[in-house]
């Protein structure tokens, strides 16, 4: 279930209460609205919503959702790594699944971009909130998956907090430059504007084992 | 659920080079490295966790969704080769942030770039730590013990080289000492300084780098092979702290990135010039760390060293966020640096906007000669 936090819905009556139902933003307006954040809703899921239970397939993580691949065919197991006990498979997404991907982050990109960046600033306020809420949890997965200790694996969660409470105020980062008077009536702005659909990749087995690559 | 070491997903061992490293490392600071500036730039997010350590970046979707992040703006897909080609390939990705080996950063690289896609990279590292004889030496040997050994020396910005100038040879005994003291067991368990590394295979080709090295030639004054297993877990993949010393720059134990809790002592150096010289052969340029009380040897080597990030009397100076992670030679692929202002950079593109706004609407806007708007009238 998603949970709008209260910021969010407050913005979105001004927003409509300014511009009209009509011109509230795409993103807001598909979202639910009805429920307040409890303390509990407020809690990560637990494992077992993102790890099959049955099928011990970790899942994609798609419009707000986690949802399992069709691939249960190939995937790379994740050990723990002091018993080397199976903690779940990690999946091959397909071709058509990864295509899908691609067209919902670039629906949410085409909305979210239009959001001031004050707000988008004000959801990474509650992101390291949510962390810091969180770092136990957090930290028990990072020492059940990498092996490292429990005080090391804060430290990741902790040094990873720092970079959103950076992000929180990115906004000065995010300006232009301006000239006026180039011309007697011609001024010149350059706005720094986002990219699009932007990705990041983590570790590569099947990669480096298949490459071809001369030492 | 339970599967013990697996044969079949076993390396062969003659090919350490092809082993990826980073960053199952850090499973939930690399991945926030990226997103929250991205996202906070205006950009949606699609994050291929490491297929070794998902488990966080799962958590993560889940907060920045409940955080507020709308659906879609951040997602996750996994896989291995397949996938991260799809995200090389793909029209609709626009840049790209890696962390990890130096194999498959050069190929994300080069298969993003030939695609159209800005790419950053932060890739392998040889950190070394230099000694300086004014140094203190109890409590340098205390931060190359924590730095070294560490995580299990699965950081990129781990100390795993040393170099010792002049009488500082010595200290490397205190450093073994050191090493001996450390409690390597399951992270989850209280007292445990040191834990298993990732996998089997991390753990034998470790081995075999450090039975390499040894039959070329390198001492080993702690040897964390006799005694790799731990009570009561006896299918971990530990290594206990080794260090190696007398070890030639030509020595697999010097070439490559071990990333396990083994210290490379090089032959020592008899000035501070020869360090860093020795250093800056190194084909990687990470971290480095200068352990001295002297300000005129710290300037020296801050402005002659060839790393990204140097530490004067900071074993892993691994720079704040208000800074960014600035990698040097071949430990970095890309014009624009993680994090920091350059971060945000990556992660946008410039619009120039001229505006002409007449008073008089007879004023011409132009005409077949080339605008020369500065030209002395």
């Amino acid at each position: 279930m998603v949970v709008t936090p209260f910021f969010l819905m407050r913005q979105s009556l001004r927003a409509s209460s300014r511009h009209r139902s009509s011109h509230t933003p795409l993103w807001l307006s598909s979202r639910s609205f009805s429920s307040a954040p409890t303390a509990e809703a407020m809690t990560a899921l637990s494992k077992e919503h993102w790890l099959g239970p049955s099928t011990g397939l970790y899942k994609n993580y798609v419009s707000g959702k986690f949802v399992a691949s069709s691939n249960t065919e190939t995937f790379h197991p994740v050990f723990n790594p002091a018993t080397n006990e199976l903690v779940g498979n990690v999946p091959d997404t397909t071709d058509a699944e990864f295509d899908n991907v691609m067209a919902t982050a670039q629906a949410a990109f085409e909305n979210w971009k239009k959001v001031p960046v004050q707000q988008r600033q004000r959801v990474m306020l509650e992101l390291q909130q949510l962390i810091r809420e969180n770092t136990n949890e957090l930290a028990g997965l990072i020492t059940l998956e990498n092996g490292k200790t429990i005080a090391d694996a804060k430290g990741d969660v902790f040094r990873g907090l720092e970079m959103v409470e950076t992000a929180c105020q990115a906004a000065p980062h995010l300006l232009g430059d301006s000239l006026a008077g180039i011309s007697s009536t011609i001024d010149c702005i350059s706005y720094r504007e986002p990219l699009g659909v932007c990705a990041g990749i983590g570790k590569l087995l099947a990669l480096a084992k298949n490459m071809k690559w001369n030492p | 659920m339970e599967s013990l070491k697996n044969e079949n997903e076993k390396h062969s061992l003659n090919i350490p080079s092809f082993f990826p490293l980073a960053p199952f490392n850090f499973p939930a600071m690399v991945p926030l490295w990226m997103f929250p500036l991205a996202c906070v730039a205006g950009n949606s997010f699609v994050l291929k966790p490491s297929e070794k350590t998902p488990g966080a970046s799962m958590m993560l979707a889940d907060l920045a969704t409940k955080a507020g992040l709308p659906e879609g703006v951040l997602s996750i897909v996994h896989g291995g080769k397949q996938t991260v080609d799809n995200i090389c390939r793909h029209p609709t990705v626009k840049a790209i942030s890696f962390v990890g080996s130096n194999q498959a950063g050069e190929y994300i690289h080069e298969e993003g770039s030939r695609h159209g896609k800005r790419v950053q990279a932060n890739l392998g590292a040889k950190n070394h730590a230099c000694l300086f004889p004014d140094a203190g030496r109890e409590a340098t040997v205390n931060a190359i013990v924590g730095a070294a050994f560490g995580a299990a020396g699965q950081r990129c910005m781990a100390l795993s080289t040393l170099v010792a100038v002049g009488e500082t040879k010595d200290w490397i005994q205190d450093i073994v000492e050191g090493g001996k003291k450390l409690k390597v067991g399951c992270g989850f368990d209280a007292g445990v300084d040191v834990g298993p590394l990732i996998s089997t295979q991390s753990q034998e080709r470790v081995f075999s780098i450090i039975d390499k090295a040894v039959k070329d030639g390198a001492q080993i004054p702690l040897d964390g092979r006799a005694n790799g297993k731990v009570d009561g877990y006896p299918h971990g993949n530990f290594v206990h702290p080794t260090v190696l010393s007398n070890v030639s720059t030509d020595n697999i134990a010097y070439r490559e990135e071990i990333f396990g809790p083994v210290l490379v002592c090089t032959e020592p150096v008899d000035t501070l010039d020869d360090a860093i010289q020795l250093i800056n052969a190194n084909p990687y340029g990470n971290g480095v760390a200068l352990f001295t009380a002297s300000g005129a040897a710290a300037r020296k080597f801050t402005h002659e060293i060839h790393a990204g990030q140097v530490g004067i009397n900071v074993p892993i100076p691994v720079p704040l966020p208000m800074f960014s992670f600035t990698g040097n030679k071949a430990s970095i692929r890309g014009d624009f640096n993680f994090y920091g202002p350059r971060g945000v950079h990556f992660y946008t593109q410039l619009k120039t906007v001229t505006t002409n706004w007449p008073i008089d609407d007879s004023t011409s806007l132009g005409g077949v000669i080339m605008p020369q708007m500065g030209k002395n009238t």
